[in-house]
């Protein structure tokens, strides 16, 4: 358990400061994928205002990516210090939920990313020589936790528990759940441009 | 009906019948995906061609059987959705579901905005989306539910079943776990087949 406000306070330091260095090592390998010539090729599809907004866009949404994961990491071990509510026999919470389903994904994303590059680290997809080795290693590890949440929301939704109270990391976990739910409505639009 | 008598619901000709059209309709869409996978757009020969046919020739019929097993569920008398939720098998057909429908929508959307000149479409690349969120949604669910005590495995034909195909789908993102250089070494037997 977290006991000291001051333990609280350095967790949160570390984990923003964890949160900026990965989102701005992400932001270069994003600028470098969603060039202009990506841009370009939209050119003939889509309005002006489309083509002005595309680019940013698909990169603050890859950042949001990387710094979800991160908070996911550090929400998972949050929880995991914390008296966790989730077991004993009675229906999670949404933000619970989120928090063990998303955890569980970026879990094993970092396992698939750390395997291959430790098996494959000069010539594989995620070696270490790749150039965008954290952008394509977050772009890989996203996508599992958004199933997880979804899966574990659809559950909660089949059970009719969908409404529970909340308290402070119900609510951290009911915003995780809820970014990578609209990560996947985000997928919707990527699909559109590229 | 009580709980002991759904659970021993007896397997009829109309769940076979449902089961048949399951298949069928997984087979027809298998073969598109075959096709796409023997096509020269085809970039990984060998043992990735092979892997890539064997997830359609298992997944397209996890798929349908799992729709199959929602609507053999529902089609009866049944329990109320909140006990049906605590059955592993029953959830990994739901959340299968759900996750199908999203990537669906997904690849509904490529399909209607992406230039069919830049990008040729590829069936074998559409159902990859597609069922891409299967396995972690159904990995999600049972670890959510497994934690919370809530795991209550039906002896049912129904609920044995869900908890196969669900275990199938999780065993398939397992697999990749296997690094490459191990993973490679799988025999191509499908070359000979495709080609």
């Amino acid at each position: 358990m977290i006991r000291t406000g001051l333990a609280r306070s350095l967790f949160l330091i570390i984990l923003l400061g964890a949160v900026a260095a990965v989102v701005i090592h992400n932001d270069r390998g994003a600028s470098d994928y969603f060039n202009r010539n990506m841009v370009e090729s939209l050119e003939h599809r889509w309005c002006p205002l489309v083509r002005t907004v595309a680019r940013p866009t698909l990169r603050v949404g890859s950042d949001f990516e990387a710094a979800l994961i991160v908070i996911t990491a550090g929400l998972g071990l949050a929880a995991l210090r914390m008296p966790f509510r989730l077991s004993g026999k009675r229906w999670p919470g949404r933000g619970t939920a989120a928090i063990a389903a998303s955890a569980l994904g970026v879990g094993y994303g970092i396992a698939r990313v750390a395997i291959d590059t430790l098996m494959d680290s000069t010539s594989g997809f995620l070696g270490l020589l790749n150039p965008r080795f954290l952008f394509d290693s977050v772009r890989f590890c996203a996508g599992f936790p958004k199933g997880t949440v979804l899966g574990a929301w659809s559950l909660l939704f089949l059970a009719g528990r969908w409404k529970s109270p909340a308290d402070g990391l119900e609510w951290l976990g009911r915003g995780l759940g809820w970014s990578w739910i609209a990560l996947i409505a985000f997928d919707l639009f990527r699909s559109a441009l590229c | 009906m009580s709980h002991a008598r759904i659970s021993t619901r007896r397997f009829t000709l109309a769940d076979l019948m449902i089961l048949i059209a399951a298949t069928g309709a997984g087979m027809a869409m298998f073969r598109p995906y075959q096709a796409a996978l023997a096509g020269p757009g085809f970039q990984n020969a060998g043992v990735l061609r092979t892997i890539e046919t064997t997830y359609g020739a298992w997944s397209f019929l996890a798929a349908w059987w799992m729709i199959a097993l929602l609507i053999i569920q529902y089609r009866g008398v049944h329990p109320h959705r909140s006990r049906l939720a605590r059955r592993p098998g029953h959830v990994a057909c739901g959340v299968a579901a759900v996750a199908l429908v999203a990537g669906i929508t997904q690849e509904l959307t490529r399909f209607t905005f992406q230039d069919p000149i830049i990008k040729a479409f590829s069936f074998h690349q559409s159902w990859i989306t597609m069922s891409a969120r299967v396995g972690p949604a159904v990995a999600g669910a049972w670890f959510v539910l497994a934690l919370s005590g809530r795991w209550r495995a039906d002896g049912g034909w129904i609920d044995r079943l869900g908890r196969l195909l669900g275990c199938c789908w999780i065993g398939w993102q397992l697999l990749w776990m296997i690094p490459n250089v191990i993973r490679l070494q799988i025999p191509p037997f499908c070359d000979g087949v495709l080609t």
